[in-house]
Parts: C-alpha cells; sequence; structure tokens
C-alpha cells in the first residue's frame, strides 16, 4: 500500500458522499400525501464496486444505505460484514466466515421494498445457491424485534388509512434535512442517531476493547441489548435510550466533552441518562455502582444492566481468570442491586433475571461452572435448531453450533432433511465434544437410531416418526426425549402417555421456515398448554427476534426453538444470546416476589 | 456508485415548490428544465458519448441525471434506478485534492504502484 493513499482516498470518497448527498436532497424535495417525503418511503445507496484498497476485497464492499422503505428498514444502523481478524484485517478470512452478508442485505433490501418470491416468501436466496440465505435481522423494523412489516397491498391503501403514521419506526425515519426545510409545524424533534453512533466513533476511534476489539462496537452492542431488554419487557425504546446507549461513556472518554455539549446536541434528557451513567473523577468504580442503585432512574439502570450484559457475553475474552472471577463477583454484588432497585416491579424483576441469565452464561464460558453443574434434564432458555440441508457446508453447521452454544443455547438440536446418514453422524460426532464442553445438550430430530449411535444427547421426534413411547427405552438414561404437538389433545397425548421429558408446541407464530404445514396456534393456546402441561412446554415456529422470545416466555414455555433467528443473523452468537436475555428477562418480570 | 428504489409503483410524489412544465407525468406535476436554452443545447451536445476525465466534472454533471432520477420515481415512471460513476476501479478518473487544488493520480492508482513502464528510474 502507498503510504497516505488512505488520506487520498478519503478525500476522493468525499466527493462521493457530497454527491451522494445531492441524490438525497433531489429525493427528499418530493412530499408524499401522509406528510412523509419520498426518501421515507424509498431506499437510496451508495456503495462501491470493491474495498479495501490494493486488495480489491468483494466481501465486505461499504454500503451506505438512507430511506426507510416507508417502515420497512430500520434506521440508525450500522452492520459489520464479518468480524476483524484479530490483527485488524478483514480479507483472506477462512472460508468457514463465508461471504454473507451483502447477499444477506440484498435480500434484506429487496424484502423491505415488497419483492416476493413466487410462493408469497421474503426473498433470502439472492446470489449463489450455496451461500446460506436469510435477511439481516439488524436492518428490519418493528425496533427492535426484527420482523417483517405486514405485506401492504397498495400505495392507495397506504395513503388512505392511519397506518403510515403509525408504523413503529415513524419516529426514526431518517429526513432531518425535510423536515429542516419544510418546517412544518407540530412535527417533534428527531434525534439523528447517525450522529450519536459518529460522535461515539470519534471519542472512542482509538480506543481497543481489552480483547483487541475496536471498543466502539461496545457502545453499539449495548444499543441492541438496550433495544431487546425493552422488547422483552413490553418497554418502549425511545431514541433517547437508543442515543444515551451509543454515547454512554463518551463522558468519561471524551477530551473535554461536557454534559452542556451532549445537551446541546442530543437534547437534555439524553444527557441526563448519559449523566447517570459516567462516573465523576473523584469517585470510586463501588462508589459509583452503589449511588446508581440508590439514585437511578429506569432507564439509567436499564442501560446500565444491558452495558453489564454485553461485558459479561465478552467476559471470557479476557484470559486473566481472576480478573473474570472479579467481575462476576462485582455483577452480582454491584449490579443486581441496580436492576432490583428499578422502580417498576416488573422492570426490576426482569433485569435482574437477564443479569442473572448473563452471569451464568459467563461463567460457564470462562469454564468457571462445572459443564455438570449447569447441565439441567430439561434446561430453559433458547432452542436453536440447526437445519442441515444439501447445500449448507459443514463448517457452516459446526460453526452455527458453537456460536450457538457460546451464545448461551440451553438445547441445540440437528434437524437433518436430506442428507447422509453418514454425513449426519459425522457432523453430530465433529459437534458433541465442544457441546459438552460447554454443558449444552445435543439432539437430533426424527433420527433415534443416528443418535443412539453417535451417542447423542436425545431426540425429538415429530408427529410422523416413531412414536415416542416405543424409543424411550432404547435411549440411555439421562437422555432428553422430547415430541412435537400442533393443538392441545396432542400436547396432552404427549404428556400423559408419551415418554417425554418436554414438549414442543407450536407453530406459534406464523414461520418463515415451515409455512402452512399446520395451523397457527398463537400466544393464547400457548398459555393453555403451558398452563395445564406438567411438563416443560417448547414454543417453536415464527419466534423470528428476542421480542417473540419474550412472548412465549410470557406464555408461561420453558424452551423457545429458533431456527432462522440464529441461522440467518449476521451474528449468531450475539443473536443467541438476545434471545436468551430476553427470554431470561420476561419470564422473571412474570414471576411474582423478588428475583 | 448510487441506485434509488421505492416501494411505491407509481405516481407518488408531489414535487416541492413551483414547477414549469413541458411534460406532464401521471402525478400530474408540470415538469420543465430549469435552464437556459443555451445551456440546455451545452447539455445536450455534450451528453451523446461524455467522456471527461476529470471526476469533478463528471460529479457535478451527474447531478442532473440524478435529479431526473428522483422525478422520475416520484411520477411513478419506474421504481428503482442505478446510477454508476466511472468504471470498476476508478481507473480512468482524476479528482482534485480539495486542499491543494491540484489534480491526483488517478482514483486507481491513488492505491497501487503504477506499473512499471511508467516509473520513473532513479
Amino acid at each position: 500500500v502507498i503510504p497516505g493513499s488512505d488520506v487520498l482516498h478519503h478525500k476522493v470518497d468525499g466527493h462521493f458522499a457530497r454527491l451522494f448527498r445531492h441524490l438525497l436532497d433531489s429525493v427528499a424535495a418530493f412530499d408524499l400525501p401522509d406528510g412523509s417525503s419520498l426518501l421515507d418511503a424509498g431506499i437510496c445507496a451508495c456503495f462501491n464496486d470493491n474495498a479495501n484498497g490494493p486488495q480489491h476485497c468483494t466481501w465486505d464492499v461499504p454500503w451506505v444505505l438512507a430511506g426507510g422503505a416507508g417502515g420497512a428498514l430500520r434506521q440508525g444502523e450500522s452492520v459489520d460484514a464479518v468480524p476483524r481478524d484479530a490483527d485488524g484485517s478483514r480479507c483472506g478470512r477462512s472460508p468457514a466466515q463465508a461471504p454473507t452478508t451483502l447477499p444477506r442485505l440484498h435480500n434484506t433490501l429487496a424484502t423491505a421494498l415488497g419483492v416476493r418470491k413466487d410462493n408469497g416468501e421474503p426473498i433470502d436466496n439472492f446470489d449463489a445457491p450455496k451461500l446460506p440465505g436469510g435477511l439481516l435481522s439488524s436492518l428490519t423494523p418493528g425496533a427492535p424485534t426484527g420482523r417483517l412489516p405486514p405485506e401492504r397491498p397498495s400505495h392507495s391503501d397506504e395513503w388512505r388509512g392511519g397506518e403510515a403514521r403509525s408504523r413503529p419506526d415513524r419516529a426514526r425515519l431518517y429526513s432531518p434535512r425535510a423536515d429542516a426545510r419544510s418546517g412544518r409545524p407540530g412535527r417533534r424533534r428527531v434525534i439523528d442517531l447517525s450522529k450519536a453512533d459518529a460522535l461515539a466513533y470519534e471519542v472512542h476511534r482509538a480506543q481497543r476493547r481489552v480483547h483487541g476489539a475496536p471498543y466502539v462496537e461496545h457502545p453499539r452492542a449495548v444499543r441492541r441489548f438496550a433495544a431487546h431488554l425493552s422488547a422483552a419487557l413490553e418497554r418502549p425504546f425511545s431514541d433517547e435510550l437508543a442515543a444515551a446507549a451509543l454515547l454512554h461513556d463518551v463522558l468519561e472518554d471524551g477530551d473535554g466533552l461536557r454534559r452542556e455539549d451532549l445537551e446541546g446536541r442530543f437534547g437534555p434528557r439524553v444527557a441526563q441518562l448519559v449523566a447517570q451513567l459516567s462516573r465523576p473523577v473523584d469517585e470510586d468504580k463501588p462508589g459509583h455502582l452503589r449511588r446508581l442503585a440508590t439514585e437511578g432512574d429506569d432507564d439509567a439502570r436499564l442501560l446500565k444492566v444491558a452495558d453489564r450484559l454485553h461485558n459479561l457475553l465478552e467476559l471470557s475474552l479476557i484470559l486473566d481468570r481472576e480478573r473474570q472471577r472479579a467481575y462476576l463477583e462485582e455483577s452480582e454484588r454491584l449490579l443486581l442491586p441496580i436492576a432490583r432497585g428499578a422502580r417498576a416491579a416488573a422492570l426490576a424483576r426482569g433485569l435482574a433475571a437477564a443479569l442473572l441469565e448473563a452471569i451464568a452464561l459467563a461463567r460457564r464460558q470462562c469454564g468457571l461452572l462445572e459443564a455438570e453443574g449447569s447441565m439441567r434434564a430439561v434446561p430453559t432458555g433458547v432452542y436453536v435448531i440447526i437445519d442441515i440441508t444439501p447445500d449448507i457446508d459443514d463448517e457452516r453447521v459446526l460453526s452455527l453450533l458453537d456460536a450457538a452454544a457460546a451464545g448461551g443455547a440451553a438445547v441445540l438440536q440437528l434437524r437433518a432433511k436430506g442428507i447422509t446418514d453418514r454425513r449426519l453422524l459425522a457432523l453430530l460426532e465433529g459437534a458433541l465434544p465442544s457441546c459438552r464442553a460447554v454443558g449444552v445438550p445435543l439432539v437430533v430430530n426424527d433420527r433415534a437410531d443416528v443418535a443412539l449411535v453417535a451417542g447423542a444427547d436425545g431426540v425429538h421426534l415429530g408427529t410422523t416418526d416413531l412414536p415416542s413411547l416405543l424409543v424411550r427405552p432404547l435411549l440411555p438414561v439421562g437422555a432428553l426425549l422430547g415430541g412435537s404437538s400442533h393443538t392441545l389433545a396432542q400436547a396432552r397425548a404427549l404428556w400423559e402417555h408419551g415418554g417425554v421429558d418436554y414438549v414442543a408446541f407450536g407453530p406459534v407464530f406464523p414461520s418463515p421456515t415451515k409455512q402452512g404445514h399446520a395451523e397457527v396456534t398463537g400466544e393464547a393456546r400457548l398459555a393453555e398448554v403451558s398452563k395445564q402441561s406438567p411438563l416443560s412446554v417448547c414454543a417453536i415456529g415464527g419466534i423470528t427476534d428476542p421480542a417473540r422470545m419474550a412472548a412465549v416466555a410470557r406464555a408461561g414455555a420453558s424452551l423457545g426453538a429458533v431456527v432462522s433467528a440464529v441461522a440467518s443473523a449476521s451474528d449468531p452468537k450475539e443473536a443467541t444470546c438476545a434471545l436468551g436475555i430476553a427470554f431470561a428477562a420476561a419470564r422473571g418480570a412474570r414471576m411474582k416476589g423478588p428475583s | 456508485m448510487g441506485a434509488l428504489a421505492s416501494r411505491y409503483s407509481h405516481g407518488a410524489g408531489a414535487p416541492k415548490g413551483r414547477s414549469r412544465g413541458r411534460a406532464a407525468p401521471s402525478c400530474g406535476a408540470q415538469l420543465v428544465c430549469a435552464r437556459a436554452a443555451d445551456e440546455e443545447t451545452a447539455i445536450e451536445t455534450g451528453s451523446a458519448g461524455f467522456n471527461d476525465p476529470t471526476g469533478d466534472n463528471l460529479l457535478r454533471t451527474v447531478q442532473l441525471p440524478m435529479k431526473v432520477a428522483a422525478l422520475a420515481v416520484a411520477c411513478g415512471l419506474t421504481r428503482s434506478v442505478v446510477i454508476q460513476v466511472g468504471n470498476g476501479n476508478g481507473g480512468d478518473l482524476r479528482f482534485i485534492d480539495p486542499d491543494s487544488g491540484q489534480l491526483m493520480d488517478n482514483n486507481h492508482d491513488i492505491s497501487h504502484r503504477p506499473a512499471p513502464t511508467t516509473r520513473v528510474a532513479l
């Protein structure tokens, strides 16, 4: 690389950025009948055809997107193509780190613009068939659910009704220039989250996390975790909260940055939240955390817990065992009071449950808890199903299993359709040691014979597989046996004389991976089955995001099964963790009495 | 370099401000080119085979089709537009350094050493 070339390219990038702004201004100059601009209704994209200078990398070409596709595209997000290597480089990665983000970005954009496959499903298969498909959940709306918006038949219906004004992402739409120009009265202030992200980037640009990652990834993750917590606990996730999450460390780390500066740029509420989360120079850390436990408002507590959740998720990356122990101890001693001190009782219970779940996960990841001790007969939490199809390679399957286990999955299941028995056996033999190392049971769908040969931890049987009562005697003592059901009668048959350990019930929501194979049950019927069942109930079907995971926890399920929510996520480990945190928070909030 | 797409099938927008017109698409807007006649002639003359290697000129010029693209989407004449600025590696374009005012190396050579035949022997 020629020295200084980055500076020169930056100047050229500046030319193109100004040109892109010209496009945005041109598009934002058109009003729609609902008062929004054409920019709100569409998507503008600016991108190169390759990246990384001389390397000509095509895997992580930077894209800048503007516009909300009428609420179908989430705003203010930053998506990393793949994790950086340890040396910070972004090319020359192993095949396991497949270049999947850009194909998924294309899928996401096409879907946001209303394009569907012939069968009506979202576009999820752009690019080479061998690449795993799916959408980028972080860009799909319904903050922070990642759900797809309902299909809207025509623009005329859109304009006629009030739907356009009531969409959840309305206030987040990026149109600051259009708003400023139009000067319409009555429009509330919209915080520009991209500016909050830019300030966080600027303040932290020279900093690294303890394990070497760019520090700015931390406040971005805190924002995601805060969004997941808010959804799980049915609290609004405002732009103020999002901005405060992004900025929660800038007063401590920004050279000369003051609370008044934040107030001027992002408003008094954001500045107040960040100030509560910032430790004054004359206060020690325990003192600050104790003060937050007694004086902090509920939003500040939620943000502090989100901050700690992300740190706990990455605790195993710190190699110093004593520091790990000390951090876990501090989390229990000083952070739990912050969570439990929330004024809203359900919030207090939910935050405490989420924190305890993350502490347990961190203990397991750090090897500070014996695997035997963490293994439960029927665990609770996230049940991750990995679909093995002929076009997904083994390395991808194993990496997904590893990521899900590291993210705190309670149970893992391999579901193989159309592959050879030998391949399934080899995959199980490859995956079982690492699953056992972290104490996560690995069960096999349908194939009791292969599970027995491989020594898997259990079997899950569908309604057309071998009867569970006949399979039970074949399994070793302690093996997990689950059965599927779609109705209360089927579920009752399983728990009364099925010999199973848990009952899977669903589809609770419309499923993107199994459409039309059974009637959608809804949450009310799940609640009824959970109430009547003496066994653990695993909700399945359409649990595509943390908000739906929280919903099944509120309905009383002990487990929530996911497929695409992890397999299609840009970061499967964090996605699993977010689902687990949402489950624990919602389950904790549902419980009566102290957590 | 740029792409624009909308969910809406046609006639989505009405332009702000005044407009005067030559064409009347389905949205009913009165459209016109606001340039003087001699400027229009210059644009029409220069458009065929436009090939200016100075990047800054190209970026200025491409603003015009951008405005047309926005208008076309707003009026429902199309739902998507792709505008490519330059070629694959930007090897044909040279941009002006905003600090020095001088033309920089072509965009490709900025981060690649020129081919040996063009290097000055020392």
